[in-house]
């Protein structure tokens, strides 16, 4: 119950990060004291930068306070305008420990709790520095809250361990988003739910355990799509610089501006190549030592060389699977498998997703299964469109790319030319995308997979009736003719949505989801699942 | 895809009166034109595309209320919430009354006056906006969402 403050070593870290974020007052500040010698100017900013720099981390650690209650986590912040978050133990989404490598001798971590809340950019309550212990307790008070039962908002969703049988639902309870902010009001049937659960042996159905192996952590460092650009550059660059440059100038200029030139781009190049490298120790590090263990409901990640960071998950949280992979680790047979949750959960703030894993080689589906519950543990039968339809998606990107090149090729004469391997890329992708679709239905599991490609990348979409938030078809005037439609389903992705769409689907394959998602009667009071034999 | 439901006949009139009412940002091109053309001595002929943009514009949105009006859907059931919008370019949505996180009546003047209410559905990802309906069928919405969400759940 008492209010606790995080670790005093807090106040260095913030010391220091405060110090990086406003070293551009310092050296304004230093600059101006040089420069304008009146003295009270340079004491008003030497006491604002004081002020600012050094004693409002000391005032925010002194104000900044959290309690592990029996039912909830409190927090504290704020100085003039105090801020008191509760978040309910049942509500949270998803909890993330990072440990940062000077954290490390301290036995310290930063402890990242989210819930579905729509915040923007924020986590609902960060606790910068607290001793590794206090996570322990944060798991065993969630746990006695859950055993008691006592908070009537709580679900019971976190009760049911996922079944072995396929037939049964994953879930017995709504999905977890949507009870973000709404009340759940416990109705007869919620307890009966309750009671259900309670009722059944805790099957031993949700035991994985992956770690990431070097051979395959580097491969998949190599085989990023965010190292290309600098490949490109270099691969393409490097030679028709060192060709160009000497011949241009050695017979116009002197000898000496050619040789400048050529350091000039030596050192363009090595920049590139640093960069390139950089990319590729970041996915390394970041990744380094990845593993995912599941037990009964709880799925927990860990990853990272300097900075480990460790992810708590339920499977009830999972909003959708998505298996991803590009053209290039296409090559070497690698899939990433990632969970769309409700809260943001991974480091970027670009990344809403929670990565499952890094590198799928062989036995995808299964291991999708084994992690989530999710799939048959095989790869569905797609229902794919007709190849012809592939010819749409290839003219659109087409005709887009267009829109560019034709003004580059008419305003930047001799240069513009190259702007017509953007055409050419276009047609590539278009094509690519357009082999890259299907969609199939399982109504046993009443799940929906679908497929799409986008930017070189081929995605799947493995998503359950209930965390479908809407389907919408789209249809032009010219489609109707030919009995094609656009699917569209929005799924909830970290804070915002996932559209994910299927183009020139055949109109028949897009309704026959549309009706699935819709008409489907699938509101009926809930039953006690029995177990089979 | 079968009938759905349409919009009462009067949103019409609301359409026309939004049509007019958002021309009204179409004066300010008028008044850059006027301004540039007399004290600038910018070529003449920016003042009759201004004044074209202001009559055309609204003029379009005009002649369209009917089509809009005949394709334009909606259905309200127990189970879910249909929309449909769009002729040349159709879209029909659904979204399942388990899935809604909250159900917003909105009433701006034009509505208002027109006694209707437009009301807005959001899930926790995406949000659909029926233009406007009787007062009577928000209020069937509002009270199978809310029966939804004392008595059923969704368990599959």
């Amino acid at each position: 119950m008492t209010a606790r403050h995080v670790h005093p070593l807090t106040l260095l870290f913030n010391w220091g990060r405060s110090l990086r974020d406003n070293w551009v007052l310092l050296l304004l500040m230093l600059l101006q004291t040089n420069w304008i010698m009146a003295r009270w100017w340079a004491l008003l900013l030497a006491g604002l930068y004081i002020a600012g720099v050094v004693l409002l981390p000391v005032v925010r650690y002194v104000t900044f306070t959290y309690a592990l209650e029996d039912d909830m986590i409190v927090v504290h912040s704020g100085i003039f305008e105090r801020k008191h978050t509760h978040i309910p133990y049942a509500r949270i989404q998803t909890i993330q420990q990072k440990q940062a490598w000077y954290m490390r001798p301290f036995h310290l971590m930063a402890l990242i709790i989210e819930t579905a809340g729509h915040q923007e950019d924020e986590p609902e309550a960060e606790l910068n520095a607290v001793p590794v212990a206090v996570y322990d307790e944060l798991t065993a008070k969630q746990q006695a809250s859950r055993q008691r039962g006592s908070s009537p908002a709580e679900e019971p969703a976190d009760q049911v361990s996922a079944p072995a049988d396929p037939a049964e639902p994953k879930h017995s309870a709504p999905p977890a988003a949507p009870d973000e902010g709404s009340a759940t009001t416990p109705t007869l049937d919620s307890i009966a739910a309750m009671l259900a659960a309670s009722d059944r042996p805790a099957t031993v159905s949700g035991e994985a355990h992956y770690k990431i192996n070097g051979r395959d952590l580097n491969l998949y460092a190599l085989t990023s799509l965010s190292l290309f650009p600098f490949l490109i550059a270099i691969v393409l660059g490097y030679p028709k610089i060192a060709a160009e440059i000497p011949a241009r100038f050695t017979a116009q200029v002197s000898r000496g501006v050619a040789s400048a030139l050529l350091i000039l781009a030596g050192v363009l190049i090595g920049l590139l190549v640093l960069l390139a490298l950089i990319t590729y120790l970041r996915l390394l590090t970041r990744f380094y030592g990845f593993t995912i263990t599941r037990t009964g409901d709880d799925i927990t990640t860990q990853r990272g060389l300097l900075s480990r960071n460790t992810v708590t998950t339920k499977v009830q949280r999972i909003q959708a699977v998505r298996l991803s992979q590009s053209i290039l680790r296409r090559l070497f047979h690698l899939t990433t498998i990632q969970a769309l949750l409700a809260s943001r959960a991974a480091e970027d703030e670009s990344d809403d997703e929670l990565v499952l894993l890094p590198v799928s080689r062989t036995a995808t589906w299964q291991q999708v299964k084994a992690l989530t519950g999710y799939g048959t543990g095989a790869a569905p039968e797609w229902q794919r469109p007709p190849r012809r339809t592939q010819w749409y998606q290839l003219r659109n990107a087409f005709l887009l790319s267009l829109v560019p090149t034709i003004p580059l090729m008419i305003w930047l004469r001799p240069w513009g030319y190259g702007a017509l391997l953007l055409p050419l890329a276009a047609i590539w992708q278009g094509w690519y995308a357009g082999a890259h679709r299907g969609v199939s239905i399982d109504r046993q599991r009443d799940e929906l997979y679908a497929l799409h490609g986008r930017w070189f990348t081929q995605a799947t979409l493995i998503a359950d009736h209930q965390q479908i938030q809407s389907v919408a078809l789209h249809q032009s005037i010219w489609m109707r003719s030919r009995h094609l439609a656009h699917l569209e389903i929005n799924v909830r992705r970290g804070n915002s949505n996932d559209e994910f769409a299927i183009r020139y689907l055949p109109e028949d394959a897009a309704v026959n989801v549309y009706q699935w998602f819709t008409e489907e009667q699938r509101i009926h009071v809930v039953t006690t699942p029995v177990p089979e034999p | 895809m079968d009938q759905l439901e349409k919009l009462p006949e009067r949103i019409k009139t609301v359409w026309r009166a939004d049509a007019v009412a958002d021309a009204g940002w179409l004066l300010v091109p008028l008044a850059a034109a006027i301004y540039v053309v007399y004290w600038r001595h910018w070529p003449v002929w920016l003042l009759p595309l201004a004044g074209a943009l202001l009559v055309i514009v609204p003029l379009v949105q005009l002649v369209l209320v009917p089509y809009r009006y005949t394709f334009t859907g909606y259905r309200i059931r127990p189970e879910s919430v249909e929309l449909r919008s769009g002729f040349i370019f159709r879209k029909q949505e659904s979204i399942p009354t388990t899935r809604i996180q909250n159900v917003t009546i909105e009433q701006g003047p034009l509505l208002r006056w027109q006694k209707l209410q437009a009301v807005r559905v959001a899930t926790a990802s995406t949000s659909a906006k029926i233009d406007g309906v009787e007062p009577a069928e928000a209020e069937r919405l509002r009270a199978a969402i809310l029966k939804l969400a004392l008595e059923v759940r969704d368990d599959r």
